[in-house]
């Protein structure tokens, strides 16, 4: 019951917020918005009995990603002042309202494979059996995603000469 | 694999790099290249003519081209039996002779890459066209035949004639190539295969009913009648003299006309079977007697050197159907042999004199040639009494064997052809005598500077009179061993009354002859009166039946081009192109290049595509409980 | 365990990440120098492609690998085909690419890495059993996409591609993971031979497994730009480097098309439906190849930038590939299978070709409009005649490889019992004719105005291409002619086709 009540109550944190970020004229205040619906996700995850990934989630997103947005934000010239253009709302409700009755409809009929209706023990060490056994391939894919969004980085962030900024 | 293929391969690379690389190679290199290979192509073809000699006929399979449900042996696959052996060797030889010809010959041109790619693509083309085992491969080769002489015929290409007449051998060419889709068509669809040695066989013509056979034969025969310029589809080949010489020489000693005549043998099976094959047969030779004797009469009132040669080729193409209308394929190919031999000995010794007098082609402009170039008069001669059937030469025995294998006795009709050959035979000999005689011998009646030719175009002359004359001597084993090419093929029976034939026959070449010689050594130009050349011109009215024909279609076509065509044609397009565009406009304004909306285009779509989807899933579910 | 086995089995994948990391290191350490990395990175993926073909042609041992390994990747007559296709087209790719523009020679080491990590993403993507290790290389494969065409960053078109393939690109990748989490949920693995035997013991099939299935579907064809999810690719084509479209419009749209044969196709139980759901499979496909078709070939009639048309060429053919798609849609798919092989590759090559002679124009000129390609016969006779050859194909002339492509494909579709759709593929292929000749015209029947302002200034002189350029443009032109002629390459395709639906 109180599982219940700390989803409805979380989703509620993690909607409101999202809305926010869409909402919101300010991207400052748009940002702000978004590590609080990350930290309302990372919520879900502990309410699910899943701690491990609520707190990479705090980590990772509400953290680092969520920060490094801000200060990107904060660095740029002008842009903390900067308004978001609105005036797409009617094609944006409209694809909201497709994908609202796709999962509706979709979630409404789900059957799950093989639930049991009891959560399922998981975690770090089984989550390490994963990377280091059945997923060893994917992991160390992972690995040169890495590298290659680093390469990717070094080219997005160099200067070239005369260049403007 | 197999050196067959060399014999395709090597022309068909000498005609890429003549058409890629002749500004890097100069001129003398590109002909020097594309005549080796040409020689190469030829020890490929003599390599295989001894194989099959020694082993007997085989197929070499390439590979698969089309796997077509029910229909068999479209393969890129080579036949290689005496018949095509020999083919190929005559082909690329004389081709070989041709091209060093024409290395001197065409010297003076810009374009010498393109004539020498040209050339080189026309003998690969024909190959091609020898080798197939099967009609869809042969289709490649017959229609590349047409575009290669339509890029010849029309070389000279700042020339309007030369263009139209271009343009007429390629329209009349694809008559026949059409004829020859549907006798494709026919065949796969009846038989099941186009490969000749299966769709020929015994087994499968008796599956085929008569109408298959008359309608296949037909088309076939429609196919091989244009390609050799036979009556009534015969007016391309007179014009096609608007290409440089050595090409008239490929024409009509190798590599084009010869080409309906190989069709007709490598298919007599067919034509061999049942009565309604026996009813072509009839048609074939008939028609063959009278365009042998009708090109002839046209020839007698030509003036114009390298017509006189052209109407020659047809008549004795003519000779050949008639001879494969009676049965007579050996002799047929005997006679196609021997031709291309001294029909491209007097083809490239007329461009000789025509190079010499600065292009002047009318017999009645030349005379006195004989005591300048004794060398050229030779084998001019060797050639002209090979044309007019005069033993020892070669042309003897080939036009013998036709004559005899259609003398038959207490049969009307086949006596009548033979008479309709020798009164042919009589009047090639005048013709030839004539033209002959009016160049070499009679007064001159020019002025200017002779241009004598260079050794690389006498000595092919010089290769070719020898051939002439030696295959001549060799004379009576030489039939018989070509007459064994067509050991597969229904063979005509023999007869008892030879000499005398014989002695006909020859006389018959030495009256034609004596009369030119009689009649045209002081230089008169014609015996004809004037008012019969229209007469003797009679198959050329065919041409001008042709050209009214499709005047009355250009003026429909003028009418329907004033009256109904703004409507279909201007109206209609217009309504498509602006209706596109329309559409298209309306596109482009969904393209606004706002990355917003891109998004949710995506977005929008992919969950529209879902709930579609899944609605029709639904309902199927709902339907299914 | 044999791990020699293990390196034999992934030479080219193998190779291509060696190669990577060395064109990085050596890009640090050694020499700056862009040829010499430029060389580099071909050599390795020459060796790679060489591999590829050694691989394909000889069978594979029947040596167990490490379940590690072949639990997750796949290697069968199939897969081996698409890397060395895959990696054929990004060998030809990256030569074009060489002085393309001003930042492959500056920036060499990042530039020429990013293209390799990419292909090795394409091919691990290729091999993927697992909808995980898929979705990872399919990022691999994407990311460095986006950079590439944002590469010239200071230059706005470039940018903007760049930006908006990406955050297209990243949404379209979050709606495909989406799909996956709701297969994983529905069925309980993302591992394909277990979603399989999963399916078979439930009772009705899910819907969640549909939906996941159809987002999984529009990700996929996102990335070969199929209408609806073509928004990104005329803006993206057109701002990017053109040599970074040369590789972006023929190696990912390989792999992503051989990717949807292996993930609806390879692990059937031969029904010819896609695990049976009862979904109308031929109508969905055929309104994505429709759609792709008519936007694709109808948008591309009024563009007057080369590139546009390009693009918009590419989009109208995924439509006849995705035609094809819905042809295998029956009991008996192998006709099909060979002929959307077959004409994929063939497209890949041609498209390939047509985008590497503006890759090579890029050295010289920054306007892509019909007008600049005016004359280009006279100025670069090679460079017009690979262009005439490879629009021909595409637009389906006789007897080039794209003739034969679609003759092969409307033949498929037509035994497969859908007339209907071959009369939409040739109507299509009719009005495509007009804009590849109009490009044809420009660049054969108008003469340059002041003798050429553009690339080469002397119809004869300017700077000569790399012998590997003029030869890679050889074998560009060159293939449209024996793809399309030679009839065992449709032996070879056919029996790799037959291959595909016998177990996984």
């Amino acid at each position: 019951m109180s599982e219940a009540i700390a989803f409805y109550v979380l989703s509620g944190l993690v909607l409101a917020s999202a809305w926010s970020v869409v909402r919101n004229e300010n991207l400052f205040h748009a940002g702000l918005s978004l590590i609080l619906c990350f930290v309302g996700v990372a919520g879900i995850y502990v309410n699910l009995d899943a701690p491990f990934l609520g707190a990479m989630q705090v980590l990772i997103y509400a953290g680092a990603i969520a920060v490094l947005l801000l200060f990107g934000f904060m660095l740029t010239h002008d842009l903390m002042n900067a308004k978001q253009e609105r005036n797409q709302h009617a094609a944006g409700i409209f694809a909201a309202v497709l994908m609202a009755l796709v999962l509706i409809g979709t979630i409404a009929g789900a059957q799950w494979y093989g639930s049991s209706g009891q959560p399922v023990k998981f975690g770090v060490e089984s989550l390490a059996r994963r990377y280091m056994q059945q997923d060893l391939v994917s992991f160390e894919v992972v690995a040169l995603l890495l590298l290659a969004s680093l390469m990717g980085a070094v080219v997005i962030a160099r200067k070239e000469e005369g260049s403007r900024d | 694999m197999d050196f067959i293929w060399l014999v395709l391969a090597l022309p068909l690379l000498g005609s890429l790099l003549c058409s890629t690389h002749y500004r890097a190679l100069g001129k003398a290199a590109t002909g020097m290249l594309a005549s080796l290979a040409i020689l190469g192509a030829f020890g490929a073809a003599a390599a295989t003519w001894f194989r099959v000699h020694a082993a007997g006929s085989y197929t070499s399979q390439l590979a698969t081209w089309l796997h077509i449900p029910g229909v068999s042996g479209v393969d890129v696959a080579a036949l290689a039996d005496p018949l095509s052996a020999t083919m190929l060797c005559t082909v690329t030889g004389v081709a070989f002779l041709i091209h060093c010809f024409s290395m001197g010959y065409m010297s003076d041109e810009e374009d010498y890459g393109r004539f020498f790619a040209s050339l080189n693509l026309f003998v690969a083309t024909m190959v091609l066209l020898v080798m197939a085992n099967n009609l869809a491969l042969l289709l490649v080769g017959w229609g590349g035949v047409g575009y290669a002489s339509y890029s010849l015929i029309g070389f000279y290409r700042q020339k309007p004639s030369a263009v139209s007449a271009a343009r007429k051998a390629f329209l009349i060419n694809v008559v026949g190539d059409v004829a020859m889709m549907f006798a494709i068509f026919i065949i796969g669809s009846r038989v099941g295969s186009l490969e000749f040695t299966s769709f020929l066989g015994p087994a499968s013509l008796d599956r085929m009913s008569g109408e298959t056979i008359l309608a296949a034969g037909v088309c076939l025969m429609i196919a091989a009648y244009a390609k050799s310029a036979q009556l009534p589809l015969h007016t391309w080949l007179p014009d096609a003299m608007e290409g440089p010489t050595p090409v008239s020489a490929l024409i009509h000693a190798a590599t084009m006309v010869t080409a309906g005549v190989y069709l007709m043998v490598r298919c007599a099976p067919l034509f061999g079977h049942g009565p309604e094959g026996a009813d072509l047969m009839v048609i074939m030779a008939r028609l063959g007697a009278i365009t042998a004797l009708v090109a002839a009469l046209c020839a007698v009132a030509q003036n114009d050197l390298k017509r006189i040669l052209a109407y020659s080729t047809m008549s004795q193409l003519g000779y050949m159907f008639m001879a494969a209308g009676v049965g007579a394929y050996g002799a047929a190919i005997f006679h196609l042999v021997s031709h291309a031999f001294f029909k491209a000995l007097l083809f490239l010794t007329a461009g000789v004199v025509i190079h010499a007098l600065h292009g002047e082609q009318d017999i009645r402009k030349m005379g006195g040639l004989g005591k300048k170039m004794p060398g050229v008069q030779l084998a001019f001669l060797i050639g002209a009494l090979a044309l007019a059937g005069i033993p020892p030469l070669v042309g003897f025995w080939s036009k013998e064997a036709i004559l005899l294998g259609t003398f038959q006795d207490g049969n009307m009709e086949r006596q009548l052809l033979w008479g309709v050959g020798i009164l042919t035979a009589l009047l090639t000999a005048y013709y030839t005598g004539r033209a002959y005689v009016l160049t070499f011998w009679a007064p001159a009646r020019h002025e200017s500077e002779l241009h004598l030719p260079g050794s690389s175009m006498t000595w092919p002359l010089a290769v070719l009179s020898m051939a002439s004359v030696a295959a001549g001597l060799a004379g009576h084993e030489l039939v018989s061993e070509v007459q064994s090419l067509a050991t597969h093929l229904p063979v005509a029976e023999t007869h008892e009354t030879f000499g005398a034939l014989q002695i006909t026959a020859i006389l018959a070449g030495l009256i034609g002859l004596g009369v030119a010689y009689s009649s045209h050594k002081t230089g008169r130009a014609s015996l004809v009166p004037d008012s019969a050349v229209p007469v003797l011109l009679g198959c050329e009215s065919i041409d001008s039946l042709s050209k009214g024909a499709a005047g009355s279609f250009r003026s429909f076509a003028d009418m329907v081009a004033v009256k109904v065509d703004p409507v279909i044609s201007q109206q209609a397009p217009d309504l498509i192109q602006r209706s596109l565009y329309g559409t298209s406009s309306l596109l482009c304004q969904l393209q606004g290049g706002s990355l917003r909306l891109y998004a949710v285009a995506v977005l929008a779509s992919s969950t529209l595509l879902a709930l579609f989807v899944y609605g029709l899933f639904s309902l199927s579910i709902g339907a299914g409980q | 365990m044999n791990w020699s086995h293990l390196l034999v089995q992934f030479t080219p994948e193998l190779a291509v990440l060696v190669t990577a990391v060395w064109v990085i290191l050596s890009d640090l350490f050694l020499s700056r120098h862009p040829s010499g990395l430029w060389r580099q990175c071909f050599l390795g993926l020459a060796a790679a492609t060489i591999g590829a073909a050694f691989l394909y042609q000889v069978p594979t041992p029947g040596v167990e690998l490490p379940a590690i390994i072949t639990r997750v990747l796949l290697v069968s007559p199939l897969t081996s085909s698409l890397k060395f296709v895959v990696l054929l087209l990004s060998t030809l790719a990256v030569v074009f690419s060489y002085r393309s523009f001003e930042e492959t020679e500056r920036h060499a080491g990042e530039y020429y890495s990013l293209i390799l990590f990419s292909v090795l993403g394409g091919l691990l993507c290729i091999s993927s059993q697992d909808l995980v290790l898929f979705f990872i290389s399919f990022e691999l494969l994407s990311l460095p996409l986006y950079m590439l065409c944002g590469f010239r960053r200071y230059n706005s078109a470039s940018a903007e591609a760049g930006l908006k393939y990406f955050v297209n690109g990243a949404l379209s990748s979050a709606l495909m993971l989406y799909g996956i989490s709701w297969i994983y949920g529905s069925l309980g693995s993302t591992h394909l031979p277990t979603l399989a035997a999963n399916y078979a013991v439930v009772p009705s099939p899910p819907s969640g497994f549909l939906v996941g299935c159809l987002l999984v579907l529009s990700g996929l064809g996102f990335k070969v730009a199929v209408a609806p999810f073509h928004t990104w690719a005329p803006d993206v084509y057109s701002g990017a480097p053109p040599a970074v479209s040369t590789f972006l419009a023929s190696a990912p749209k390989v792999t992503i098309v051989g990717f949807i044969l292996r993930l609806f196709w390879q692990s059937l139980d031969g029904t010819g439906q896609f695990f049976n759901l009862p979904v109308d499979w031929v109508f969905l496909f055929t309104v994505l190849a429709a759609g792709s078709m008519f936007v694709g070939n109808l948008s591309a009639l009024p563009q007057q930038d080369v590139r546009k048309i390009f693009a918009y060429s590419g989009i109208a053919q995924i439509g006849y590939i995705f035609l094809g798609l819905a042809a295998c849609n029956n009991p008996h798919p192998q006709q099909s299978f060979s002929a959307v092989l077959f004409y994929t590759t063939v497209y890949g090559i041609s498209n390939l070709g047509a985008w590497a002679v503006l890759a090579v124009l890029a050295r010289g000129q920054e306007r892509f409009d019909l007008d600049s390609l005016r004359g280009l016969h006279q100025r670069n006779p090679a460079l017009a005649a690979c262009l005439a050859l490879c629009l021909m194909s595409l637009a389906g002339v006789p007897p080039l490889s794209g003739f034969m492509g679609k003759f092969y494909l409307f033949r498929a579709i037509y035994e497969s019992g859908l007339p209907f759709l071959v009369v939409l593929g040739i109507l299509n292929s009719v009005i495509s004719l007009f804009y590849y000749f109009k490009v044809l015209k420009a660049a054969y029947f108008v003469e340059a105005e002041d003798g050429g302002t553009s690339f080469l200034q002397a119809p004869s002189a300017g700077p000569a291409l790399p012998m590997v350029q003029q030869l890679a443009f050889q074998l560009c032109l060159w293939s449209n002619v024996v793809l399309g002629l030679w009839p065992a390459v449709i032996g070879e395709v056919e029996r790799v086709a037959s291959t595909i639906t016998q177990g996984s």
